[in-house]
């Protein structure tokens, strides 16, 4: 009995982890503030914008599709100057909230058409249209280019 | 004292090199920032690697965990951290922004082995996560090698980043730092040397300022007059030696930068103040008159003199205060006027003489003539008596007149007589002798004389000259008892004066002191002559105690024809004889008389060459004074 359970969860396990990235997107969710919490396919609900622009971490020009971080924000309800996010590696980054008004910040969740799995940067990155404002190809703009979302809070 | 321009070439200088100072400074400061940058500046994508070992760490510690535990939970970490693993692998393989690590020649083997060695650990997970169990060791060993090339690799990166890559740029650090330290160097040492050559010109010219400074106050320091000269903030500047001599030895007071009213204060002190008044009014009322420009008055000091207070304003606000010693200024017209009156005294006199001398000259011949015929007469009436008596009374009148003659040639120094050493102990021994046979027995006489004073001169002119003051002596006394003293001596020239008195210098003509010695008693010295005074001399000295000589009579009494005695009893040429034969001879006469008490006369002659001896021929031989 232990054994069918114990293989049943490495079955999941598999599943979550193991599964193709194109065909489903990572399970793991993104916690916005206290109260909110989205996985892909939650803000799969929300609209979608793509952004076509090359960044420092690929090679060549990416189309990436996700939700404005402005409609996140509002969705989850989080107001602040500035937001604290953190990666899966604890890795922390710190964004004015004004980026989000000012530019069509988004946390896309798809590549190129493909779901983005954990080691290709997913299930979240947080995208600037750098192509599309000069001001932003920079390096400062791309450290706040965080990948593996895990949370964002309030700072 | 520094110049304005010195002061602004010295804060110049102070702010040339502060200001280089503080750029130094700031330059090694921005220097220091550009190496630390230097050193933590790395190639684009090393942070990758680092993350990459960081994640293959996690990954190891993930499986070393599962091993322990065994449980589903360890097992899902296990594969998230093979994702974060994985995806820091395909960002050093894949980025932009990892393009110089993996185009750094000595890595790609190490890249290789971790790319490939990455997707075989990814096989193992996904076998263990499907249950194979034996997968297990074998990717624990797997990722401990994939965590040694992450390692080698990261290490190796940061190593080449800290050398290979700031190598350049360090290098050009170090040109910089050593372009800018030349600079500092150069600029320093140029504001150096000027300050050095500016220091010597500076010292230079303090050591002109003082010399300068300095003869200017020794010309001030000799000044008669005694001043004081302040600046415009109340204080001395300098006082020459009359002022600090005049408020005392040391006079602090008149030191330069003390307060200038210090020393007005110590000058009221020593002025008599009006007595009516309050001291203290009398004193402000001093001290404000002292310093107000413009001003001038008189005041006594306590020591008798009168000076007059003078205050002026300097160009520079300062004060000139001026005093002038008017005791000093009256005593020197004094003097002045009394060396006027002995010229005039000594052109008289000699206008005198040489009428005198035409006169007697030409007397004399008559004398001779009338002398002549008369001793003619005498003879031719030796047969008529009454006759005879007149000739002889024509013959001593005669001879009364050559003698008075005789009297006036001396004094004209007409006649030299018949000079040679002769000793005046005994020419004054044998005057004196005539003199008590012709002395009331109320006046003692004394006379004193030691051997051997030895002079060169007529014996009748030198007796001539010891009757006319013995005469004198005895005249002076009267009818009154008294003493005549005559003492002949050899001493040092010496006017006989009180100690700490000026010795007048020997010199042509009169001079006339006056030295009070008792009260009610006016003691007059009077000089005459030239002589030198350390040459040998022989000193006679008639002194007696009649009723002195006044100055007036004094003053008068070597003119010829001059007389205090009445009309018949003097002819006024005595002292005049004396007067011409002393002179004539080189001679000093020292008249020291006490109104009411006596008179001294002492006479000096130099003494004849080899001192006593034998009387001898003199150089020359004069003629007869007189032809009768």
């Amino acid at each position: 009995m232990i054994r069918a359970i114990f293989a049943a969860f490495l079955l999941l396990l598999g599943l979550i982890c193991g599964a193709s990235a194109q065909e489903q997107p990572e399970s793991l969710p993104l916690a916005v503030g206290d109260h909110y919490a989205a996985t892909v396919a939650d803000l799969e609900k929300l609209p979608v914008t793509r952004i076509t622009t090359k960044t420092p971490f690929l090679p060549g020009e990416t189309v990436f599709e996700g939700v404005l971080l402005r409609d996140l924000l509002k969705a989850a309800g989080l107001r602040a100057a500035t937001l604290k996010m953190t990666a899966l590696n604890d890795y922390t980054v710190e964004v004015p909230e004004s980026d989000a008004e000012q530019y069509d910040v988004i946390v896309a969740y798809k590549l190129d058409g493909k779901y983005m799995r954990v080691r290709d940067k997913g299930p979240f990155w947080l995208v600037y249209p750098m192509d599309q404002h000069a001001e932003l190809r920079n390096e400062a703009t791309a450290t706040k280019m965080i990948w593996q979302i895990k949370t964002i809070e309030a700072e | 004292m520094s110049l304005p321009g010195t002061r602004c070439a010295r804060s110049f200088l102070a702010v040339t090199i502060l200001t280089l100072f503080v750029a130094g400074i700031f330059l090694a400061r921005a220097l220091v920032e550009e190496g630390t940058l230097i050193s933590s500046t790395y190639h684009q994508g090393t942070w990758g690697a680092v993350q990459n070992d960081a994640e293959a760490l996690k990954l190891q510690l993930a499986i070393e965990r599962y091993r322990r535990t065994g449980s589903p939970a360890d097992l899902a970490a296990l594969g998230l951290q093979r994702e974060l693993f994985l995806s820091r692998v395909y960002f050093l393989r894949d980025a932009q922004e990892t393009a110089q690590v993996r185009a750094v020649p000595q890595i790609q083997p190490l890249l290789g082995k971790l790319f490939d060695g990455a997707g075989a650990i990814d096989d193992q997970v996904d076998r263990l996560i499907a249950g194979d169990e034996s997968q297990t060791d074998g990717l624990a060993k797997a990722v401990a090698e994939q965590r040694a090339l992450t390692r080698d690799l990261t290490q190796y990166l940061l190593l080449q980043d800290s050398t290979l890559l700031n190598r350049g740029r360090m290098l050009d650090l170090f040109e910089q730092m050593i372009a800018c330290v030349l600079l500092i160097l150069g600029a320093g040492g140029s504001l150096v040397f000027l300050a050095l050559r500016q220091a010597k010109a500076a010292q230079a010219a303090r050591e002109l300022a003082s010399q300068e400074r300095a003869r200017l106050e020794s010309a001030l320091d000799g000044a008669a007059d005694p001043f004081i000269v302040g600046d415009h903030d109340g204080r001395v500047v300098f006082a020459n030696h009359a002022y600090r001599a005049l408020l005392g030895t040391a006079a602090p007071q008149a030191t330069a930068g003390t307060p200038l009213r210090g020393a007005i204060e110590a000058e009221a002190e020593r002025a008599t103040l009006d007595a009516v008044r309050q001291p203290e009014d009398a004193r402000a009322e001093f001290i404000d008159r002292a310093v107000t420009p413009g001003t001038s008055f008189l005041a006594k000091l306590r020591d008798g003199r009168t000076f007059l207070y003078r205050a002026e304003r300097t160009s520079e606000g300062g004060l000139v205060l001026t005093r002038t010693d008017l005791t000093e200024r009256a005593r020197l017209e004094r003097e002045r006027a009394e060396f006027r009156d002995q010229f005039h005294h000594a052109m008289k006199m000699e206008a005198l003489g040489r009428l005198a001398g035409g006169i007697a000259h030409d007397f004399n011949n008559m004398l001779t003539a009338i002398l002549s015929f008369a001793e003619l007469l005498d003879q031719d009436l030796a047969d008529r008596p009454a006759q005879q008596r007149m000739a002889r009374k024509i013959v001593g009148a005669t001879l009364r007149a050559s003698g008075l003659v005789r009297q006036i040639l001396s004094f004209a120094r007409k006649d030299q007589g018949d000079q040679r050493a002769v000793d005046l102990g005994d020419i004054a021994r044998e005057a004196l002798g005539l003199l008590r046979a012709t002395t009331s027995a109320s006046i003692l006489t004394s006379f004193t004389a030691p051997p051997g004073a030895t002079v060169v001169a007529d014996p009748g002119q030198l007796s001539q000259v010891v009757m006319n003051l013995c005469v004198n002596a005895r005249d002076a006394i009267g009818e009154r008892p008294g003493a005549i003293e005559v003492l002949l001596e050899r001493p040092a020239f010496d006017l006989g004066l009180p100690h700490g008195k000026a010795q007048p210098t020997a010199r042509a003509g009169i001079a006339t002191l006056d030295i009070d010695t008792q009260p009610g008693l006016r003691r007059h010295v009077m000089h005459v002559g030239a002589m030198a005074p350390d040459k040998p001399c022989v000193c006679l000295s008639v002194r007696d105690n009649g009723g002195g000589i006044p100055r007036n009579v004094l003053e008068r009494m070597f003119e010829p024809f001059y007389t205090t005695k009445g009309v018949g009893q003097g002819s006024g040429l005595g002292l005049a004889a004396v007067h011409g034969i002393v002179l004539s001879l080189n001679g000093t006469i020292l008249v020291d008389t006490v109104e009411g008490s006596g008179t001294t006369f002492r006479i000096y002659i130099p003494m004849a060459a080899g001192g006593a001896g034998e009387e001898r021929p003199a150089g020359r031989a004069a003629a007869p004074a007189t032809a009768a």
